[in-house]
């Protein structure tokens, strides 16, 4: 008796928790439409890009106004050397910040001691590549250039949000190299890159520790079979690629890289 | 029993850590040209092939498609069949072809048949396997350049999906025989004819659209600078001018048999539109300062000018009737001929900077303004290829004046060869 009486009062607990629940769930499902309240205009919708380099001109944001004609073809802005790459990830203990300052210790400052031909040589070397380097200075028209292959930026985003991680950085250097290496090899009948027609195929590629491709199959094929075979070739040519950070190796050897060629990209 | 499974599935979802593919976007192929592999015609029959058009009508094909800028024409030395005797598909050894990395491959036959020669020519592509063009060709042995010409505008629009140029022409001013006369040639430069003989000044030949007639300024009867129109069915020369001032820079309006030329009849020189027997069909400009050198849009709906009428030369528009003047440049100081392209996205023109010409392209509306030629003498009279891909203009960069091909990106600029000192170039239109 007591147990069915203590059953009775559960279900009847468990029913008043259900409509609370339930009431609660509806006020706050409803709350937008209901005449009081005063936020339902408020929605915003964020949606996360990565802008290229370079591409104001396609986006509405007129140039800078330039007071003279430029002073450089398309063609030298293309040639101008590329950035280098960014330095390699940072170990996380050189980022430990000491506990203790270190004593200081007054030192005599030394003499000046006569320099060696050797450094004097050095010394001059290195002016002169420091002026070379001024001189190969991006001009301002460098931004007229659509977009630097090198930037890594893609219209789906930077390829991965949380690159803070030492980790991170690494894995989109890597991305980085891999995309610029295929790029330099992909020759594409002529006719797909002056043609809106949306060509995407898409190819599992199967990596060794030393960066040499081992299997390379379609994911998804773009029906054209000249497409596909451009695609293919690319990634026959671009073997060995970079070789892989450690911590991607198991990775791009048992899941592969999928590799996406998908002109429309550039163009949207 | 249960625990027991429990245990087993916890250990196997440690031991499987999720790995994910590493996602790459390819979104633009690299610049390297097209590799296309032109082997010599195979003669068939008998040996009657005084002018080595085996291997002649492929070395037309070959500047053309240099001249392109699309492709990388492969040396014939690392090719794998060496005879060459194999132009059927089926019998074509597409894998070896594949092997040294042709992307495209051009094979045919000569036979000479009577007075006639009759050629086949085929485009093959070896990684596929399959033939992409294949064309028979009866003509005259002095046809054998054109038929080069439109085997390489049938390799541009299967490979291209646009239509070659190569059957196009460009007519120009050469002053070979001291005097300036117009001259028009096959875009490689070759096959170049007179068609003026006025011992005078002739300047500024303009293509109309059908290609039929071109117009142009000489000083010839008159001794002032009036335009003729030259029908090129019998090359018969009309003077559409007479009234003793200076009438400059003829261009035709799109879709028209309508002139715009550049008149100082009322003092100030304006733009006019007249119709082929010189009457004035309206007065497109009315400010002060020179207006000259009109360039209409594809459609006809805007024309782009030079214009004084802001203290130094620069590159004004203007809708079709002469209303609604917006100017372009604000840089530079001395901006004139402006071409508007046939795709109707840009505008070419030549800019004085530094002391030199130089060529410059900007959107419609004057954006962007980007440079295509530097430190390379005087670059001058930008005109465009029917296709909108090529600009064609004179430069002096080897001490002669010389006509030029290059994309319209400022890419692959050439020299095509004619002789004197070649300036003021016109693409002809497409011939139908």
């Amino acid at each position: 008796m007591d147990i069915l009486f203590e059953r009775n009062l559960f279900s009847k607990f468990l029913l008043r928790s259900f409509i609370i629940h339930l009431g609660v769930f509806l006020l706050l499902a409803l709350s937008p439409y209901l005449p009081f309240s005063q936020y339902h205009r408020r929605i915003e919708r964020i949606t996360w890009i990565t802008l290229p380099k370079g591409m104001t001109d396609t986006m509405g944001m007129p140039i800078k106004k330039s007071p003279d004609l430029p002073k450089t073809t398309i063609q030298e802005q293309k040639e101008i050397p590329k950035p280098p790459p960014p330095p390699p990830a940072v170990k996380e203990d050189t980022l430990k910040i000491p506990t203790k300052e270190a004593p200081k210790v007054v030192k005599p400052i030394p003499k000046p001691r006569p320099k060696t031909p050797e450094e004097i040589m050095m010394e001059k070397a290195l002016a002169r590549i420091g002026e070379t380097v001024k001189k190969r200075a991006a001009p301002p028209e460098m931004a007229q250039i659509p977009q630097n292959i090198e930037s890594g930026g893609t219209p789906y985003g930077s390829p991965n949000p949380s690159d803070l991680t030492p980790k991170d950085a690494e894995y989109a250097l890597y991305q980085t190299k891999i995309r610029g290496r295929i790029m330099e090899e992909w020759i594409l009948p002529i006719a797909y890159a002056n043609q809106n027609v949306p060509y995407i195929c898409l190819i599992v590629v199967k990596i060794n520790p030393q960066g040499e491709v081992i299997q390379s199959y379609f994911e998804k094929k773009s029906g054209s079979p000249a497409f596909d075979f451009s695609a293919m070739r690319a990634i026959e040519r671009a073997s060995p690629l970079a070789i892989p950070p450690d911590g991607l190796k198991r990775e791009v050897l048992t899941e592969g890289l999928l590799v996406e060629f998908n002109p429309q990209l550039k163009k949207d | 029993m249960k625990k027991i499974f429990f245990i087993i599935f916890l250990l196997l979802l440690y031991s499987s850590p999720l790995l994910a593919r590493v996602y790459i976007v390819i979104d633009e192929p690299s610049e390297k040209k097209f590799p296309i592999a032109i082997t010599d015609l195979i003669l068939l029959g008998e040996n009657k092939d005084k002018e080595k058009w085996t291997s002649n009508l492929p070395d037309v094909l070959k500047k053309d498609l240099t001249l392109s800028g699309l492709f990388e024409i492969m040396e014939s030395d690392i090719f794998p069949e060496r005879d060459h005797y194999n132009v059927a598909p089926d019998r074509v050894q597409f894998s070896a072809w594949s092997l040294i990395g042709a992307q495209g491959l051009v094979k045919g036959s000569l036979e000479y048949a009577n007075d006639r020669i009759i050629v086949e020519l085929y485009l093959y592509d070896p990684f596929l396997g399959q033939k992409l063009v294949g064309r028979r060709y009866v003509a005259q042995p002095e046809e054998m350049r054109i038929v080069a010409h439109h085997f390489a505008d049938e390799i541009m629009e299967v490979l291209t999906g646009e239509r070659g140029i190569f059957s196009t022409k460009i007519t120009f001013v050469s002053d070979a025989t001291r005097n300036k006369e117009i001259y028009v040639m096959d875009i490689d430069g070759e096959n170049h004819s007179r068609l003026t003989r006025d011992r005078s000044i002739t300047l500024h030949p303009s293509w109309s659209p059908t290609g039929r007639w071109i117009a142009y300024t000489s000083f010839s009867n008159t001794g002032y600078p009036e335009i003729y129109v030259i029908d090129m069915k019998d090359k018969t020369q009309t003077r559409l001018t007479g009234n003793q001032t200076s009438n400059l820079s003829p261009t035709w309006k799109p879709g028209t048999n309508l002139i715009t030329m550049a008149s100082s009849r009322t003092q100030d020189t304006e733009l006019y539109l007249i119709d082929l027997k010189g009457k004035i069909v309206s007065q497109l400009t009315r400010s002060f300062g020179i207006d000259l050198a009109p360039s209409w849009a594809p459609d006809g709906s805007a024309f782009a000018f030079a214009s004084e009428r802001a203290g130094r030369l620069h590159i004004f528009r203007a809708d079709a009737d002469g209303g609604n003047v917006r100017r372009l440049t604000f840089v530079g100081y001395h901006n004139d001929r402006p071409a508007w392209s046939p795709k109707g996205d840009k505008i070419v023109f030549q800019g004085r900077d530094q002391g030199a010409w130089d060529l410059f392209i900007m959107n419609t509306d004057g954006s962007n303004i980007q440079r295509l030629t530097a430190g390379q003498g005087n670059n001058e009279s930008p005109y465009w290829a029917p296709n909108g891909r090529y600009i064609v203009y004179s430069s002096n960069q080897t001490g002669r004046n010389l006509i030029y091909i290059m994309k319209s990106d400022g890419s692959n600029q050439l020299a095509i060869s004619a002789p004197g000192n070649c300036t003021q170039p016109s693409w002809s239109p497409y011939f139908k």
